[in-house]
């Protein structure tokens, strides 16, 4: 390898390879290519790193259908480009939806049939500003020091009111810990019959760190609030809760087709203040190329963190283990991810029945997902349009019900881009469809239409360009026809699908078109609501107004892939 | 040959461990910064909700341990907004006991931390805190503070060969 080349390496010397038996495509750091390669047998030696353009000018063909919705960080493949494993690292500690906006990444491998990992923090330590100055000063200016670390214990617990449980007469953390194991919740302020199972799940896995998963260790009492400046914050345990649990029960659907696996980032105690508990290489005297770039460990540098089945690696090592098994194209081995995915280890089955929100609240809550009766659906949205939409609406007679994916949105500058390309390629597997084996996710057989439902309030209402004017811009930009005849948005939308290639429509609609039955938009102004109907990819399909013949739909899928 | 914002800031923490300095964070340019430092009020310069410097490190000196912020970028002359961002830091007495916050010694914490309840009954001026500004050397002219509001600073520049030294 010449140093000159664009693709310089760090790696050292007896890591390059003469002739490269595999290329690692990466789009985020170089750091992460070379960490692959040197902890891969496989790659070790045989691999160089290649840095894959934003434009996808220098990506080969083979792999442009795994970049066309969004660019996963690594892609590896053989010498003749046919890619191997796609993987996503995302270090951020899970934060409302950012573990899923990540997910069409993962979506466009899925699709092709290509193995994908994703490294993320699972459970993670957070350090967040709280607004309760006055109880929490209150707290921690109790004098008696076996009181105050009881009631500092209370606090790192779940919604437990720790003065008025200690009024009730527990004030010992032992007291407290037993009452919780004996699911006696009649003392414990706060706590009902319905969240007495969450504590027990909390003290079980977080406090006592029983069973064959080793989860964080629970904040110390006395490292829980900290007054900083003139505001107070609160280090706490964030483990899987909705969205969290939505993304592992996406993977382990996703895995019926291709091995989707996700892999746990470890978090410890003693980082907590200086990186939030997450664990990176700072300085590795054996892989000195690897010091100072932000990269996750190495294998065999962390403990065990799933000890069933007999397993005594690490989550790092399991990983690597996958890659390498993918290089192969071994796919015999699931790594205990089948058990590590489902409900029951990091997520709680009960959460299932908070993915969505009751249907007779689609108009008074103002996002979240819903499954509703079509015909209320259509009564709501398309009342007295029937006759205008009726080509369209035929299509839909086959379902019951639509998921409807609602949001909000005020602020006109802010693009629908992030998170919600990840947020539909999520509900894409996970509500609309019944994946089987061998599925082909491309053709979009659905069980229920996907119905991404926006609101535009306030400036939005009259500023926000989501979605007839980005359509308008970006036909006119790519149309050379005779541009003054009067064509519909939606048959603009059609023409655009027929001759561009995905990645060639703008971020704030690309996932938007092509996972969503029906976009609609609502402008809410003072006196009246404005409409913007769409109907996207899967509905277009289905009515075979677009083809898997039509570009959009060709560059999402590899030529003589695996589908 | 192109030199990218990670290539200096790998340099930098390089050089800097071998002065002595415990790097506590590298936050290469594309990855995600885990020492974030919420963003002052109303902050023009800082583009996010939170600030996340490139590196972050910490050192003994005699009795008192030192905080070192580091912002990178490969020309010398993009670095004008990170000035920005550190006159802004360094006026916001709650992003600066933030930093102090951080890099605390606790109980089954770290072995080098500086003691904050001690910190925070200082003067802001008191703090222990550095800051540095890296770049690729012959790269432009900027004039580079060597004081941001009481607070040392200083710059480290970096010649081709170092910024491709493969630290082995």
């Amino acid at each position: 390898m010449n140093e000159s080349t664009e693709n310089f390496t760090f790696l050292p010397k007896e890591l390059i390879p003469q002739k490269a038996k595999y290329f690692v495509w990466y789009t985020g750091t170089l750091g992460q290519a070379e960490w692959l390669i040197t902890f891969s047998k496989e790659l070790r030696g045989n691999a160089l790193p290649v840095s894959c353009e934003k434009n996808l000018s220098n990506a080969p063909e083979s792999i442009a259908p795994l970049l066309v919705l969004e660019q996963p960080d690594l892609i590896v493949t053989d010498e003749k480009y046919n890619p191997l494993i796609s993987i996503e690292i995302t270090e951020q500690q899970a934060f409302g939806t950012n573990a899923q906006q990540r997910v069409a990444r993962l979506w466009s491998a899925v699709a092709n049939k290509i193995p994908s990992a994703y490294l993320l923090p699972l459970e993670s330590y957070q350090i967040e500003k709280r607004e309760n100055a006055e109880k929490i000063e209150r707290l921690l200016s109790e004098p008696d020091d076996d009181k105050r670390t009881f009631l500092l214990f209370c606090e790192t617990l779940l919604n437990i009111n720790c003065e008025r449980t200690y009024l009730n007469g527990i004030t010992s953390i032992e007291d407290l810990k037993e009452k919780i194991r004996k699911g006696d919740y009649s003392k414990i302020a706060g706590i009902t019959k319905e969240t007495i199972n969450q504590l027990q799940f909390f003290l079980k896995r977080f406090v006592d760190n029983e069973g064959e998963t080793v989860h964080l260790q629970n904040i110390p009492p006395e490292e829980h609030y900290h007054k900083v400046g003139d505001s107070y914050y609160v280090a706490y345990i964030r483990k899987p809760e909705v969205t969290d649990s939505m993304l592992l029960e996406w993977f382990n659907k996703a895995s019926m087709i291709i091995q989707t696996y996700t892999f746990k980032l470890q978090s410890e105690l003693v980082n907590l203040f200086r990186t939030d508990g997450r664990i990176h290489i700072i300085h590795d005297a054996e892989h000195s190329h690897l010091s100072y770039r932000n990269l996750p460990p190495g294998p065999k540098q962390l403990p065990v963190v799933h000890k069933f089945g007999g397993n005594r690696k690490d989550e790092i090592e399991l990983f690597f283990d996958f890659v390498d098994a993918a290089i192969q194209k071994d796919y015999s081995n699931d790594f205990l991810r089948k058990r590590m995915m489902c409900a029951g280890e990091y997520w709680d089955e009960s959460i299932i029945d908070k993915w969505t929100k009751d249907p007779n609240k689609l108009e008074m809550i103002t996002s979240g997902d819903f499954c509703i009766d079509k015909a209320a659906f259509f009564k709501v949205f398309f009342s007295g349009m029937e006759k205008y939409f009726q080509q369209y609406l035929t299509s839909f007679d086959k379902f019951d019900k639509v998921h409807i994916y609602k949001i909000y949105n005020a602020a006109p500058g802010r693009g629908l881009y992030d998170p919600y390309s990840g947020n539909l390629a999520v509900r894409d597997i996970l509500f609309t469809r019944e994946v089987v084996k061998n599925d082909d996710l491309i053709k979009f057989n659905r069980i229920k239409p996907l119905v991404f439902l926006v609101d535009f309030k306030g400036e939005s209402a009259k500023g926000h360009p989501f979605i007839f004017r980005i359509i308008d811009r970006i036909y006119d930009k790519h149309f050379s026809g005779d541009s003054t005849k009067n064509t519909s948005v939606q048959d603009k939308l059609i023409w655009l699908l027929k001759n561009l290639k995905l990645n060639q429509l703008p971020k704030d609609i690309r996932c938007h078109v092509l996972f969503s039955d029906i976009i609609v938009v609502r402008r809410h102004f003072e006196t009246n609501k404005t409409y913007e109907i769409l109907f996207g990819v899967p509905t277009l399909l289905r009515m075979g107004i677009i083809k898997d013949s039509d570009t959009s739909i060709k560059s999402l899928r590899i030529e003589n892939g695996n589908n | 040959m192109v030199i990218t914002e990670e290539f200096v800031t790998r340099a930098a923490a390089w050089k800097l461990t071998k002065s002595g300095w415990e790097i506590i964070v590298v936050h290469p340019p594309g990855g995600q910064g885990p020492f974030t430092i919420p963003k002052p009020p109303q902050s023009k310069a800082i583009e996010r909700g939170s600030y996340h410097p490139d590196i972050v490190a910490i050192k003994k000196e005699k009795d008192e341990v030192k905080i070192l912020l580091v912002e990178c970028k490969v020309n010398k002359t993009e670095l004008g907004e990170d000035i920005k961002k550190f006159e802004e830091l360094a006026n916001n007495p709650n992003s600066l006991y933030f930093i102090c916050f951080r890099c605390q010694k606790f109980e089954g914490g770290p072995k080098l931390g500086v003691d904050y309840d001690a910190l925070c009954k200082k003067n802001i001026s008191e703090l222990p805190i550095e800051f540095a500004f890296a770049y690729r050397q012959n790269t432009g002219i900027l004039e580079i503070p060597v004081k941001i509001n009481h607070f040392r600073c200083t710059e480290l520049s970096f010649s081709d060969k170092e910024l491709l030294n493969k630290l082995n």
